[in-house]
């Protein structure tokens, strides 16, 4: 498992933001160069000081955009040089309460934009920024600001922002239209076409009609959606349903995710309520992927192994964990298709690793 | 509540099929239509309704938007241009009987690009804002000039997608003709009219001509694989080929896509195949037939998938608006915008078929040339009327939303464009077809749902296609 | 093509007249053409970036849509990809597409699945959040880290920016002898230890 947060040291008293380099050829302001390294840690010397690193060989560090927290002597390995799985925290604060929360919300908020956005201005070229929560868009007009100025700076960026679309309204709309936004995919939770249902799983009442509305707007503004649905017991039999609404009423989608379950957060200790064992019950994913597919939605499947999804639909099995907490399992080391598999979450538990076998 | 426009149709097996505008389709009775011309709909009724985008609550922001949105889907969307078709020479090295371009001969001068339309082409090329281009080499036989093709796909190496389509009788194959086919990026279009003997009697006539023909196909083929190469048969309505014999001829070379077409009325084809001019019932029944026949022989023979090309690109349209950018079924069909032809003499034409009944002295389609451009008042007229929104039959149409417009076969086939819309062969034809499409949706056999499955590109055998509500 | 005479003299004579012109904005706010000087029409919004398949026509079969099937089913192990691949410069998706287009006619590996927005992979718990526990101090670190200050404060000393004690600290004396010697030496001034302060001041790793 790739480390994202690793003890460090600097001079400077206040958090800062900077790229590492190895390469003095390579400096670029906001740089911190190598000065000199062991094999347990790495000392950099930039615009803000010295900065020590632990644990880490520096050359994994190349190119990283680390945040450094002096306070608790601590780096966020905030954008990792060469991964497509970068993702950056607004907040902690939500106001949905999802029954699977892989990241429970908190009730602080501790505002970091400006240094986000020093990071997203130092990313590599041409990669995509995710951004998470917590709910990004509780902080709506900063979160705008910050993409606006850094889509403004860097042509070459995208961002992909997961929200669970409660707080779009009317007066976004021109906003949104602007052609920078082209680049930034909103990335939506949508659980059921059954408000009741979908209220309950996300623990929120009258979500689903406030969802409803944000999707409207969204769709006026020409913004770029994908729909993410977390398969859990009490969904699985209403996902042809949903499929059906998906393609009647949100065909301006550009994605529809069906993502299996993350033994993390809330997940974990109600993982034997929530979890679906699809290898034994694909018929309700079959059909809502089919129904997707037969009026040119394009559907795919995250973080299904594709030895446990029927062959016909083992194409839309997409590689979706990320790099830093993938693992794979004794039976993937024979198997054909492990590069193009989505693996195992590290925390994934035994039994749910039954059946693998390679392909 | 809003209820939206439904245009209801009989089908063949006296379901009554409704659609509105978006092309959202459903099966039912006649109860349904009585109870909701009675305004006597049951809770039930309604809630279906609104599922499926029938009915719209006041409150239902997202359903008025959407259903905005699943209109603009069906509608062309046509702003860059990045098709051309490429007509470098008008030369043949064959006659063929229904030839629809009336090809010039193998050694008439003057039908050639000049120095100044390659030129004009290679600097239009260079001022497309589409980072996509797709270009096909029609002709006459454009490999008599693989030097004006050469000298077409190197200027475009500056495109980030690029497809070419070669469309050639296939009588030279030579090592300069090679080197091209060998582009990963170059695509092979030729006519097969079925077994030899029919090829040879349409086409090719000699048998000299027809071996090499064959023998050169076989060599892409054994080269390259089928799917780098498509054959079209062009087929004589009034004695069509037998079935099986034509389908053997495509399935026996791997290729497994037939664009079962008639002959177009055009070119040489207006006065040696006058009888063109309008597909009968006769006509339509075989295509049933052979359609009938290609889903026996998948449901037998499950290893390949066989398909008539135009059924199943109506199929897809019904179910999955915007997939595919067919440019000969579309609405609007703007003419002259994202693709046109660019004729031996750099005159720039609409369509293929306009050129050919231009060239054939019916009537003057070109919009302008490659040097002085084409943003004609001539083509805006054209486009003034390339829709089926404003045409009062197209207006009570089930079939409207799935349909299109071809100004330039109604021209071809009548001389007008204002004809009543029943009358026409585009008409009848379309009409035709999206019966015979709704009849096999609703069709429960295991066969037919199975290629339906496969042409609409299913991972699965769905139960159903289409929505019934009873 | 140039000709002095036709069948049919002219469009108008072809039944195109203005009988039903005004009917071509029938969807006013959709009709391609009908947009308002500034304002984009919601055509075009929903429009955007979907007008991205090459198009097809009779003349030949769409030779790459058209190959998803047969691939997908002969368990060749080539999979159908109904996606339309993105396009290798950054900024834009393509929308969805039956056509992966300039695909090699020869059997290819497996494709990436579809690739329509980016793999933002599985759910909130990507990022790292603010953490507010510290750690166990740094083992020993502090020490080699205060033997750089160290030698940057001897160096500062040695040329006369500094007259602080050489205790391995950067407090705010040494802060402003950093300012000062980056600005007598032409220097980003940052108050900081800078790779151009050690290299001003020829230090080196051990």
């Amino acid at each position: 498992m790739i480390q994202l947060s690793l003890p460090a040291l600097a001079q400077a008293e206040r958090a800062f933001v900077t790229r590492l380099r190895l390469d003095r050829d390579q400096l670029e302001a906001g740089d911190s160069l190598l000065f000199e390294s062991d094999a347990t840690s790495a000392t950099f010397a930039g615009p803000h000081g010295l900065l020590s690193i632990e644990g880490v060989l520096p050359s994994d560090l190349d190119g990283d955009v680390v945040l450094m927290q002096p306070d608790i002597q601590r780096i966020e390995r905030l954008l990792r040089a060469g991964s497509p799985h970068n993702t950056l925290l607004i907040t902690e604060r939500c106001d949905q309460l999802c029954v699977m929360c892989s990241q429970p919300p908190k009730k602080t908020h501790v505002d970091r934009f400006d240094l986000l956005e020093q990071a997203c201005l130092l990313a590599e070229p041409g990669i995509v920024i995710g951004i998470s929560g917590g709910e990004p868009t509780l902080y709506k007009e900063q979160l705008f600001g910050m993409i606006e100025r850094v889509l403004e700076a860097r042509d070459d960026l995208e961002f992909h922002i997961l929200s669970n679309a409660q707080h779009f309204g009317q007066g976004d709309v021109e906003r949104l239209r602007d052609p920078s936004f082209r680049r930034v995919t909103w990335g939506v939770p949508l659980y059921a076409s059954d408000a009741v249902l979908h209220d309950e799983i996300v623990g929120k009442q009258g979500a689903f009609a406030r969802l409803e509305e944000s999707l409207a707007w969204l769709m006026l503004s020409g913004a770029r959606v994908e729909l993410r649905t977390v398969l859990v017991s009490p969904n699985l039999d209403a996902l042809p349903a949903l499929a059906r609404y998906v393609t009647r009423r949100l065909r301006f989608i550009d994605a529809w995710s069906i993502m299996q379950l993350e033994n993390i957060g809330f997940a974990r200790n109600r993982w034997d309520n929530l979890y679906v064992d699809h290898s034994r019950s694909f018929a309700p994913v079959a059909e809502a992927l089919t129904t997707a597919t037969l009026h040119g939605v394009p559907a795919r499947l995250f973080n299904f192994p594709r030895c446990t999804v029927p062959e016909p639909f083992r194409h839309l099995a997409a590689a979706s964990i990320s790099d830093w907490k993938r693992k794979y399992v004794e039976a993937c080391g024979t198997c054909a298709e492990r590069d193009a598999c989505t693996g195992f979450f590290e925390w994934h538990p035994e039994e749910a690793v039954e059946g693998v076998h390679p392909l | 509540m809003t209820f939206l426009p439904l245009r209801v149709r009989a089908t063949r097996s006296g379901d009554m099929l409704c659609v509105n505008d978006t092309g959202s389709f459903f099966a039912t009775t006649t109860r349904l239509l009585d109870r909701l011309g009675d305004n006597q709909l049951t809770p039930s009724d309604l809630a279906f309704l609104k599922a499926e985008g029938h009915a719209i609550d006041p409150q239902d922001r997202l359903g008025d938007v959407a259903y905005l949105y699943n209109l603009a889907e069906r509608a062309t969307f046509a702003e860059q241009l990045d098709y051309l078709i490429l007509v470098p020479t008008l030369r043949c090295n064959l006659s063929c009987s229904y030839c629809q371009v009336s090809r010039a001969g193998l050694n008439q001068p003057g039908f050639d690009w000049d120095d100044a339309t390659l030129t004009a082409v290679l600097e239009m090329l260079d001022t497309l804002p589409s980072p996509r281009i797709k270009i096909e080499f029609q002709g006459g036989e454009p490999t008599l000039r693989p030097d004006l093709i050469r000298a077409v796909i190197e200027r475009c190496e500056r495109f980030e997608e690029r497809q070419f389509v070669i469309c050639t009788n296939l009588q030279r194959v030579d090592d300069e003709i090679l080197a091209l086919f060998e582009r990963p990026d170059l695509y092979i279009s030729t006519s097969l009219d079925g077994d030899a003997l029919t090829h040879q009697r349409n086409r090719t006539a000699t048998d000299s001509n027809t071996d090499l023909f064959l023998h050169n196909l076989k060599a892409v083929i054994d080269r390259y694989g089928p799917h780098k190469i498509s054959a079209l048969p062009t087929i004589d309505p009034t004695a069509p080929p037998d079935i099986d014999t034509l389908i053997d001829s495509y399935a026996g070379l791997g290729f497994d896509s037939i664009f079962l077409r008639p002959i177009n009325f055009q070119g040489f084809a207006r006065k040696r195949h006058s009888a063109s001019r309008e597909q009968d019932a006769a006509w339509r029944a075989y295509h049933e037939r052979f359609v009938r026949r290609i889903i026996e022989r998948n449901w037998r023979d499950r290893s390949t998938v066989l398909e008539e090309t135009y059924t199943s690109i109506c199929l897809r349209r019904i179910f999955q608006p915007g997939a595919e950018r067919h440019v000969d079924l579309r609405n609007p069909n703007p003419l002259g915008i994202d693709y046109v032809v660019i004729d031996h003499d750099g005159t720039v034409y609409p369509t293929d078929e306009a050129r050919m009944l231009s060239r054939s002295g019916v009537i003057d389609l070109s919009i302008g040339d490659v040097i002085s451009g084409w943003q004609s008042e001539q083509r805006d007229l054209l486009n003034a009327h390339a829709s089926n929104f404003d045409d009062p039959a197209c207006q009570r149409c089930t079939y409207q939303p799935y349909c299109g417009r071809d100004l330039v076969d109604d021209i071809s086939r009548y001389g007008r464009i204002d004809m009543p819309r029943l009358e026409t062969e585009f008409c009848r034809r379309h009409l035709h077809l999206f019966d015979f499409l709704f009849e096999l949706i609703y069709d429960n056999d295991p066969a037919t749902r199975y290629s339906l499955s496969r042409w609409l590109r299913l991972d699965s055998n769905p139960e159903r296609l289409g929505a019934r509500y009873t | 093509m140039r000709r002095a005479r036709f069948l049919i003299p002219s469009l108008l004579a072809a039944g195109f007249g203005h009988h039903d012109g005004a009917h071509a904005n029938a969807m006013p706010s959709f009709s391609p053409g009908d947009d308002d000087p500034g304002k984009t029409s919601l055509f075009k919004v929903f429009k955007q970036d979907h007008a991205v398949t090459l198009a097809q026509h009779r003349s030949h079969r769409s030779h790459s849509s058209h190959r998803s099937h047969s691939s997908h089913r002969s368990g060749s192990g080539s999979h159908y990809s109904h996606t339309s691949h993105r396009s290798s410069t950054a900024g834009s998706y393509t929308a969805p597409s039956s056509a992966p287009l300039y695909t090699a006619p020869t059997p290819t590996p497996t494709p990436a699945p579809p690739r329509l927005v980016p793999f933002r992979s599985a759910q909130p718990g990507e990022a790292t959040p603010p953490r507010t526990d510290s750690l166990p101090a740094l083992s020993g670190r502090t020490a080699r880290f205060k033997a750089i200050v160290k030698r940057v404060q001897i160096g500062l000393l040695a040329q006369g920016f500094y007259a602080g004690s050489i205790d391995g600290v950067v407090g705010p004396n040494m802060r402003a002898a950093l300012r000062r010697f980056q600005k007598a030496r032409g220097l980003p001034v940052t108050g900081t230890i800078t790779t151009e302060v050690l290299d001003a001041l020829r230090i080196t790793s051990d």
